[in-house]
Parts: structure tokens; sequence; C-alpha cells
């Protein structure tokens, strides 16, 4: 006899053990992962994941392609948080290059980011609890993450591969009006948050799922690199974007939502305090904004613009005046001598050193960026040659190492937990592909 | 005169030799231990790197784990790059306690060999299959070293320099 | 378990459950937010990556210069195919030019590195077709005219007309 989660198990009634491949193609798996489960009766007795189906080579392509060429390809990495990947990408070139990022332009990294931290938090929730049953979640879910890509869609053309920032700055400033669209958005979503609460938070189905099911501790995430919000539902506050913080996380303050369970339970809710953690920051980068509105941008520009043809008209008179061997008017000798204001430099979209993306070659040297990306860690390992092609880019996804505890979490619980618990995880398969 | 001037530095150019590299942090706690580390400075994120002889690999990897000083406990990625010449094998760690991240690098013999972390961090599991997979370096001491995003019957190993596109021994090539 | 904690599992569970229907009930009374596709099109932003196209000077000659940065830049092999050759008085003509739709992920890399601003996207993002054939665009498809290229820039804040 065998006791299980409460259910005593005959040995009388067991006969041999099946083996069940639960995909390559299983509407539960959220990509293409196959499973291969033997199972006895109810009870996992062995499980081997299968991936690989969705390798596309992005680590060779980065090889034989410029910088610049390789830049869409990333998108396609992990493209439910696509920024993040832009992102570190962008940070490990610049750091080799040694370039330094205006202000607006990391302001606007972070916004972008943490939007996007919400909208794939958001499509787990859906997924996750439409795996376990509940329709409508999965609705409200697509609903609001549908507003946060139409702001990314006006931002960059594109819903889900942005291809927006660029190596030292970004691709354009923010459209018109575009910080109202998301102020109107982000006091939106605390209601909607709050109503997805109240449908799941207390539900009986939900809990009767969720708690104490897939208890893993830090020892388990360390032995298997398990990062991001998993490892936090264990009680560790490791947070890329407190501990090592990079962009201008450490000027905007922002909490990190622990729990001490470990279960499905309590990554579910770490998740959603997470995303009012998000919301938190993107108000506060959308007060400090440095620059504010582009329209007050373009306006002050025209006016710098203006004293400095002001000033080179001037110089010109003063030059023909010379010439012809007469007196220069003062007033342009005095005009002369001032300098042409600038713009502030934190306000720029592209640094001083306007990057050519066509030839950009970094100098020799290799880098590893690593940024708190919605799932844990995920790294860029770049080494350059010097050369515009990259001599080995490799990826870190957290999926990667996410998906390799399933196997330990469910040999020995029930079959009909698989789904929770694997979609606890929120494994991206592409990412774990590449 | 600048003519001159120009070829003098170029010749103490050709006479410099490389840059003496400092030993870092946690380097010289190596050094000081007796392990055989080489210092390569830092990366351009500022992580520590250091080269280590693949013979006191797990002894280097187990110090740096348990140490108090290093506690190394999270393991972030194994990388393989291909040098030409030589392959290397990249562990990037992290510490839980102090936020601190180091880069060992080991350097594959002729037989394309190197130990497995396995031991010191199981996490290692996947991530060293994968550089087997598509570098060819051998993990000794793996348990279950097999391909992992390829296909079982490919054929080389994709991310090498010197590996052939299309190759005409694997079926769906042949058109 | 006991009766007594399964009878207060039982009730709380009830309330919760009506808790949550109470919140799905609540959604009849709201605008749908769905659009009914064919009929309504979507309101898309100036920026979309649709289809691509070739602006045109305002008298519908050719914008392109041949100058092929767009083609370094494709992260896709050979899907901008550019011939040209100059007249005698050294202005460059564009024999042919063809993108194949078919092939482009639309990341607008193109249209970033373009010296005269020719190279543009449109919203146009309904380019399903019959054969793989028809998706390869040759000048005649790209080319947008005159008055349509003028009203593009206007829209993207360029300068109206290019002579
Ligand atoms: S949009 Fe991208 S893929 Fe398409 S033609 Fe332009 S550069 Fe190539
Ligand atoms: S970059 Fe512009 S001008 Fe140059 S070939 Fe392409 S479309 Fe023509």
């Amino acid at each position: 006899m065998s006791d299980i989660q409460g259910i005593t198990i005959e040995r009388d009634i067991q006969s041999e053990d099946m083996v069940v491949n639960i995909g390559p193609q299983h509407p539960s798996t959220h990509g293409v992962l196959r499973l291969v489960t033997t199972l006895n009766g109810e009870v996992v007795k062995n499980m081997e994941p299968v991936v690989g189906y969705l390798h596309r080579s992005k680590e060779k392509m980065g090889e034989n392609r410029t910088f610049f060429q390789y830049q869409p390809m990333i998108d396609r990495v992990e493209y439910l948080s696509a920024f993040y990947d832009h992102y570190v990408y962008c940070t490990a070139l610049e750091t080799l290059a040694g370039l330094d990022i205006p202000k607006r332009v990391q302001y606007i990294r972070m916004i972008t980011m943490e939007l996007n931290r919400i909208s794939s938090h958001l499509l787990w929730f859906g997924t996750f609890l439409l795996d376990l049953g509940a329709t409508s979640p999965f609705f409200y879910a697509f609903r609001d993450r549908e507003k946060i890509l139409k702001l990314f869609e006006d931002i960059s053309g594109a819903r889900m591969m942005y291809n927006y920032y660029r190596i030292g700055g970004l691709n354009a400033d923010i459209p018109d009006g575009w910080i109202e669209d998301v102020r109107r958005v982000i006091n939106e979503l605390p209601k909607r948050f709050a109503e997805y609460e109240a449908i799941v938070n207390k539900n009986p189905i939900v809990m009767d799922r969720c708690i104490g099911i897939g208890i893993i501790n830090t020892e388990d995430c360390l032995k298997y690199g398990v990062t991001g919000p998993a490892l936090r539902a264990c009680g560790v506050a490791q947070d890329l974007r407190k501990t090592n913080p990079y962009c201008s996380y450490d000027e905007v303050d922002f909490d990190v939502p622990t729990s001490t369970d470990g279960d499905v339970y309590a990554r579910y809710q770490v998740r959603i305090q997470e995303m009012y953690e998000s919301l938190r920051i993107v108000h506060q980068a959308l007060d400090n904004l440095p620059g504010g509105e582009p329209a007050d941008i373009r306006k002050l520009q025209a006016e710098y613009d203006a004293v400095a043809t002001e000033i080179k008209e001037a110089k010109k008179r003063v030059i023909v005046a010379q010439k012809q061997e007469t007196e220069p008017e003062p007033a342009d000798v005095k005009k002369m001598e001032e300098e042409p204001p600038e713009l502030d430099k934190d306000w720029r979209i592209q640094g001083k050193k306007k990057v050519n993306m066509v030839s950009f070659k970094p100098p020799v040297g290799e880098c590893m960026s690593l940024v708190e990306s919605p799932r844990g860690f995920l790294g860029c390992y770049l080494i350059s040659d010097g050369s515009p092609k990259a001599l080995r880019i490799k990826w870190r996804g957290a999926s990667y190492s996410n998906l390799s505890i399933l196997p330990s979490m469910m040999i020995g619980n029930l079959y009909p937990d698989l789904m929770a618990v694997f979609g606890s995880l929120d494994v991206i398969l592409p990412e774990v592909d590449r | 005169m600048s003519e001159e001037k120009q070829s003098e530095s170029k010749e103490a150019a050709k006479d410099d030799l490389p840059p003496v590299i400092e030993p870092g942090v946690y380097g010289e706690l190596l050094e000081k231990k007796k392990f055989k580390v080489q210092h390569l400075g830092m990366d351009a994120m500022g992580v520590e790197m250091i080269e280590v002889a693949a013979e006191s690999l797990l002894r280097v990897a187990e110090y740096l784990r348990d140490n108090k000083k290093c506690q190394f406990d999270l393991l972030v990625s194994v990388s393989g790059v291909d040098m030409v010449d030589y392959r290397l094998s990249v562990v990037h760690l992290y510490s839980l306690s102090s936020n601190e991240s180091l880069c060992i690098k080991v350097r594959a013999d002729e037989k394309e060999a190197v130990p497995s972390l396995m031991p010191i961090w199981p996490a290692v599991d996947w991530h060293e299959r994968e550089t087997y997979d598509l570098m060819g370096i051998i993990y000794e001491g793996h348990p279950d070293l097999r391909r992992i995003l390829m296909p079982t019957d490919w054929i080389g190993h994709p991310l090498r320099k010197d590996y052939v596109e299309n190759d005409p021994r694997l079926v769906w090539n042949r058109r | 378990m006991s009766p007594v904690g399964n009878e207060n599992r039982v009730l709380s569970g009830l309330v919760e459950i009506g808790r949550g229907l109470a919140t799905v009930m609540s959604h009849f009374g709201r605008e749908p937010v769905t659009l009914e596709y064919p009929e309504v099109m979507p309101d898309l932003s100036t920026r979309f990556h649709g289809r691509l196209c070739l602006l045109t000077k305002s008298d519908s000659t050719d914008l392109c210069i041949g100058c092929k940065a767009c083609a370094r830049v494709c992260p896709c092999d050979d899907l901008i195919q550019i011939e040209m050759h100059r007249d005698e008085n050294k202005k460059p003509v564009i024999d042919r030019f063809t993108i194949d739709i078919g092939r482009c992920i639309f990341c607008g890399n193109c249209t970033e590195v373009c010296p005269v601003d020719c190279i543009k996207m449109l919203s146009d993002f309904e380019l399903a077709d019959y054969s793989r054939e028809a998706l390869v665009l040759d000048k005649f498809d790209l080319n947008l005219p005159g008055e349509a290229s003028d009203q593009w820039r206007v829209e993207h804040g360029l300068e109206k007309t290019v002579k």
C-alpha cells in the first residue's frame, strides 16, 4: 500500500506501468514539448521532457549576421517578453562598446519592459487557469493584454516582434499622446486585477488544485537552477532589479513580493503581486520621464535650432565683412561668440555618439548581461572579435532551467496535477529550444 | 621628425608584452589556497573571469561553492565557445548571498573532453547536454550525455566554426 | 475531516463561487471589446509594420537611388533584389526591384536605413494570395503613386514634396 496525498492505492489492482506520451502537440504545453511519462495508475513514476522541437538555431544565426541584421531575430527567441531579449542584447553590446545611454532612453526602456512583464504575466494567468479548467479568466486576461499590446503597437509598430531598442538608444521617440494612453491603461488595470483575484483567489476548486501541490524549496531551486517567480515563491527575495540594479531600477521604488510556501498557489500569488509592483514602477517612471512629452522636446529643439541658425548667420555676415575689409556690426560679433544652446543630453533618444547601425563594430571583448525577465534570469553571453559579426552569442533562457525541475516535481505525484504544476512554472518553449 | 616618432612608437607597440592582468577577488582567494588559476581580468560588465585547468576544475568548483567568502550556489549557464584552434567551456556562476557573478573558463583537451560539474552543481545537467549537442564538448562524468536540442540522429555539432551546413550525409539534405 | 469542518468548507466555497459568478455576471452590461473584423477595420498606428512600398516623387517618378542599403540590412538572404544602371546623365535607373513578401518578417530594418526615405511600410496587413509567386512584389506593385506618397509623407511628418 502506498499513500499519496491521502489517496490509498491497493497493490492488488496494480498491473504493469504505462508509458504515455504527453505532447508534442498538446494544448496545455504552450508550445511543442513532449513529456514521456511512465504512469502507475494515476501516479507518475518517471518523466522525461523531450525538448528541441522548436529549435531554430538562433545562436548560429547570430554568428552569420551583422549585429543590426540579427536584431529582428532576437524577438523570436522569447516572443512573449521580447523587450527583455532586446534589452540584454543591446546592453551587452553597449557595455562592450562603452556607450552611455541617455536617461530618457533608460526610462522608456523601463516603462516598456515593465508593461511587457505585465502582458507576459497576464498571458500566463489566462492560460494557467485555462489549464485548470476555468475559461472566463482567459478571456479577461487577453482583453487586458490586448490594451498593452496596443500601446506597444503605437510605439514600435508591432504587437509582439517589436525590434524597437537600438544599440545606444531607441528606434524612434515615443509617439505623441502615448504617455496619456499608458496612464489610462495603468489606471484601469488595478480594477481588472481585483476582478481576477475575486474570481480566482479563494475559489475552492483553484485552492484544492493549487495549495500543497508541486512544493519545492530553495535547495531544489538551486539544484536545478530555477530562478524568477518560482524561486521567490520559496522565500528568497532574489530579484536582479533590486540586487544588481540595471537600467534605472535603482531610481524607482518597488518591493519584491515573496511567499514561503513554494507550492503552485504561492507562485500564482507572487506573479499577481508582481504585476501590481510593475504598475508602481511604470507610474513612477512616467512621472519622472526626462523630457516628458515628445511634443515639448520638439518645440524646445526648434527654438534652439532657431538660435543656432541665427548665430551661424551672424558668423557668415562677419566673415563677409572681414573679406570686404569693412567693420562688422558689433551686434553680429557679439552674437558670434555665443554658444548655441543644446538640448539636455538626458533627453535624447540616441547617445551622444550616434551609432551607425549598419557598420557597428564593438571592440574585442566579451560580456554576460543578465536581467530579470518575467520568467527569471535572462542572459546573453556575447563574444566579439572586433568584426561586424559576433563570434558567439549564447542565450541563457530562464525557461530552460525552470523546465528541468519538472520531472523531480512530478515523480511520485498524481498525473492530474501535471498541468497545474507545469503551468505554474510559466515555461515558454521557444525560449527553451531557441 | 614626426615619421620617426611614429615608427618608434610602432616598434614600442610591437615590443609591448600583453598588459599584466590584475588578479580579481576570487582569483586571489583561489591562488592563496594554492589552486592553479589563470586570471583573465574583468569582462565588460565587471564580472571576474578565471581560467582553470581541467584537472583542478572540480576542486576549484567545490571550493567556490562551499567557501564562506564565495558561495556561488547558482549556476547560470554553461556555454561552449569555438576559438577555432581549441574549444572553451564557459561556466557562469551567481551567488545568491553576495549577488556577485563569476566566470570560469575551461579549455577542452585534444579529445574535446572536460570534466562534468554534475557533482558540484546538478543544475548543469541540461546545460552540459546542450553544449555537447551544439559544440561537441564531451563532459566526462556526466551520467546522461545525449543530444538535447538537435535530433538524435544528427551529424556534427552545429555551433562549431567548421560545421558543414546542409550536410549531404543527412537524409533530408539529399534532394 | 470532521463534519463541521466540511460544512464550513462547503459554505465558504459556495460563497466564493458566488462571488466569482457575480464578477462574471457584471460583465453582461459592459461594452464589447471585440471588433467585427471584416466590416470594422482595426485602428492601426501610423508606425504599423505592414506591407512594404516604395514612395515616389510627387510626379510619380522613382525616388529610389539604387544604393542597396535596404538589401544589405535585411536579415533574410536575397529577399530584396535590385538591379540598376546609370543613364547618360549618371542618374540611377532602377531596372528591377523585387521584394518577396512571403519571406519578409516585417521587421522594418530596411525602412530605417534608406537614405532617401523611399522604402516604407503601409498599414496594409491583408496580404494573402493564391500562389507563392504572387507574393513576390515587383516595382510596379511596390511603387506608391505620387499623390499617395505625398499623403504618406504628411501623415508621418516628413517633408511633403520631394523633387
Ligand atoms: S521588413 Fe525586414 S525582412 Fe522585410 S524586407 Fe525589410 S528588412 Fe527584409
Ligand atoms: S535603401 Fe532606399 S534608395 Fe537604397 S536601394 Fe533601398 S529603397 Fe532604394
